[in-house]
């Protein structure tokens, strides 16, 4: 019986080790940002790896033309939307006219669930906000995410950053607005 | 008069072999391959149940974040689904204990894995409880509710939350059930349908883990995982206690052919079919046999082969005391008969020489032993040691009495009590005078083997050469 309790320890020893050794827990970061670790990146796995490679070039561009660019921008977004960790320097350009376009930001996974902000900016101020992605697994996330996210918004609104305080008691949804939001932010090169 | 082939049996009702807790530990060099081989796929056994369980611990690892840890209500969250996995984890290993998966039954035995089932089962049992009661209690404390309030919201307002809490109920149930004073109290019928809604149990909590919890959502591979286990489970139940057993007992067209009367309350049951020796039944080993009448086709007889089997037939032979025991011999000739088996690592295969080999019964013990010898070279000297309290308890004397003349076996009958045969090392010697120098082989009630191995021990047996079998009696 002791051999076997060897045998059943060290097997429970080298599936811990293993595992986390390749996907360490994020103890120090609420927010497991989804460019770290492929596994934990629901919202448009396949999308990420690929397009930055084909879509990138032409996606970060906003044109001053605001209206049919955010329009092409969010059409063809969906697959591109989380891609660009590295956002491109074509953005630096944009940057000193006063960004205009719609940008998402990358998908935050959070405790309860994914969180991906989606921001539009006209001449480089925010004046939209939305949220593509929350927690709503359960009706608690549901319930929390309907309250919270309006609140969330309005505050992005109001101070024109990712500098927003967050709502407590949902910790985890407003660390992963904030995150998104500045990845969002980012991309425009605000 | 000649002597019968097939099998003879063990227990009077519901026998539940069981192996004693001195498991042997083999030493190592001069191991018959056999025996090494199992003792390998054993191992692994184990150390593919470790990872497991690494696995299933790192689904929540990989997950913590700092807010795990915020507040103690956090913390209690987070204990709480610790709970949940590694209950979880267990419960799916005790239904793999139990789903006759049969090279880990060669291996480990299955008396060995039903007792190993009953053993971790209460714990995984108290661990999903600990689960319900912390996450209610973690989750009411951040939001300042009271505990019952939050449950009820849980269960009410959650996606799948009540049936998980049903399912939770159900595996309650059987776990009361299950306890030996109330077990003992209730008819195996209603602890053997309470004990089938597990399934159920276990199959309604599933989705509110992966809709709900916190390292799956948002997780695929944990997810993968998780599903994975669960499908892996249902196709080895699926496949090792429906199909198998339900294509076997059809392929050889098993059915109940003779009853015979051995004796006082003895009866020997043959069951005979086509091809039997595809089964590769040995001598020691068992069966669960199911009799498919009105009545009784629910009801599963773990019985031990009282004969070697042969290609036509299979025989075992019951005490028929109690309820079950004694409807047992009155099923009509000609029923069909669903086998679950064979099973059980009690054979002739263990012994590491055949030079000289004791067997040792206590009562209905004997039956195993009986098949045992029709398996063991004939130029090997045998010494049957035969306990029993008193003289209508010796099961199969007649042939045994017969091998006796015929093969030239010894039968040494120790007919009395406890005190007037002790079973030790000089009793044993003193009837078997090359004990020292055998393989052993002893079934019996658990006292008996527990002497045995004592005496062994003291004679300077090594533990590979004693083999044993208990069986322990519910519902008596």
């Amino acid at each position: 019986m002791i051999r076997k309790t060897a045998f059943l320890i060290t097997g429970t020893v080298a599936g811990v080790v293993g595992v986390v050794s390749y996907n360490p827990p994020h103890l120090t970061n609420q927010i497991a940002s989804s460019g770290g670790t492929p596994a934990t990146n629901t919202a448009t796995p396949a999308a990420s790896a690929t397009t930055s490679n084909s879509k990138s070039p032409a996606q970060p561009v906003p044109t001053k033309s605001s209206k049919s660019a955010a329009k092409t921008q969010t059409q063809t977004a969906s697959p591109s939307a989380t891609s660009s960790a590295t956002p491109s320097e074509s953005q630096t350009p944009a940057k000193k006219a006063g960004v205009s376009g719609t940008f998402k930001g990358e998908t935050s996974q959070t405790r309860w669930g994914p969180v991906q902000v989606q921001v539009t900016l006209t001449d480089g101020k925010i004046t939209d906000v939305t949220t593509l992605q929350y927690p709503n697994g359960d009706r608690r996330s549901q319930s929390i995410s309907s309250q919270v996210i309006p609140w969330l918004q309005d505050e992005v609104l109001q101070v024109q950053s990712a500098q927003i305080n967050g709502i407590s008691g949902a910790t985890y949804t407003s660390g992963g607005f904030r995150a998104s939001l500045a990845s969002a932010l980012q991309k425009a090169g605000l | 008069m000649e002597i019968k082939r097939g099998p003879i049996h063990v227990h009077n009702q519901r026998p539940h072999p069981v192996v004693s807790q001195e498991t042997p530990i083999f030493i190592c060099e001069g191991l018959s391959v056999k025996a090494q081989r199992k003792r390998v796929i054993g191992d692994q056994a184990f150390l593919i149940t470790g990872l497991g369980l690494g696995f299933t611990l790192t689904v929540q690892i990989t997950t913590l974040t700092a807010g795990d840890f915020a507040d103690p209500y956090a913390i209690i969250t987070t204990a709480s689904r610790f709970f949940a996995l590694t209950g979880s984890y267990l419960s799916i290993i005790g239904l793999l204990l139990i789903a006759r998966i049969p090279w880990v039954e060669n291996a480990l035995g299955h008396d060995r894995l039903v007792v190993w089932h009953r053993k971790a089962m209460p714990y995984a049992l108290y661990m999903i409880t600990f689960h319900v009661l912390l996450v209610a209690l973690g989750y009411a404390g951040s939001e300042g509710k009271i505990v019952g309030h939050e449950l009820w919201i849980m269960i009410t307002t959650y996606p799948w939350m009540l049936p998980a809490f049903a399912g939770f109920v159900l595996l309650i149930l059987a776990g009361i059930t299950s306890y030996k004073n109330v077990r003992t109290k209730m008819k195996y019928e209603t602890w053997w349908v309470i004990h089938l809604y597990t399934y159920l149990g276990v199959a309604l909590s599933f989705m509110h883990q992966i809709l709900t919890g916190g390292m799956f959502i948002g997780h695929p591979l944990n997810r993968a995982y998780w599903i994975g286990l669960y499908v892996a489970v249902v196709v080895a139940i699926v496949t090792w206690r429906i199909a198998i057993p339900a294509t076997r007992s059809f392929r050889h067209k098993l059915r109940l052919s003779k009853v015979e009367i051995e004796g006082p309350g003895v009866v020997s049951m043959y069951i005979s079919g086509i091809g039997i020796s595809k089964l590769r039944a040995q001598g020691g080993q068992f069966f669960n046999w199911r009799f498919l009448t009105k009545d009784g086709w629910h009801e599963s007889h773990p019985f031990s082969l009282s004969a070697a089997p042969t290609d036509t037939e299979l025989r075992f032979t019951v005490k028929a005391l109690g309820d079950s025991s004694s409807k047992i011999s009155s099923i009509p000739i000609g029923t069909r008969v669903i086998i679950e088996g064979p099973y059980g690592i009690f054979t002739r295969d263990m012994a590491r020489q055949f030079k000289h080999v004791t067997l040792i019964g206590g009562g209905v013990g004997i039956t195993p032993l009986r098949a045992i010898i029709d398996e063991i070279p004939d130029s090997t000297s045998i010494d049957v040691i035969y306990r029993a309290r008193n003289e209508e308890d010796l099961v199969l004397k007649e042939e045994l009495d017969l091998l006796a003349n015929q093969r030239g076996i010894k039968v040494h009958y120790l007919v009395g009590s406890r005190n007037e045969y002790p079973i030790n090392e000089n009793t044993i010697k003193k009837y078997a005078p090359r004990f020292a120098d055998s393989d052993v082989y002893v079934c019996g009630p658990e006292s008996l083997i527990d002497n045995v191995i004592e005496a062994c021990k003291e004679a300077g047996i090594p533990k590979d050469r004693v083999h044993h079998e208990a069986f322990v009696y519910h519902a008596q």
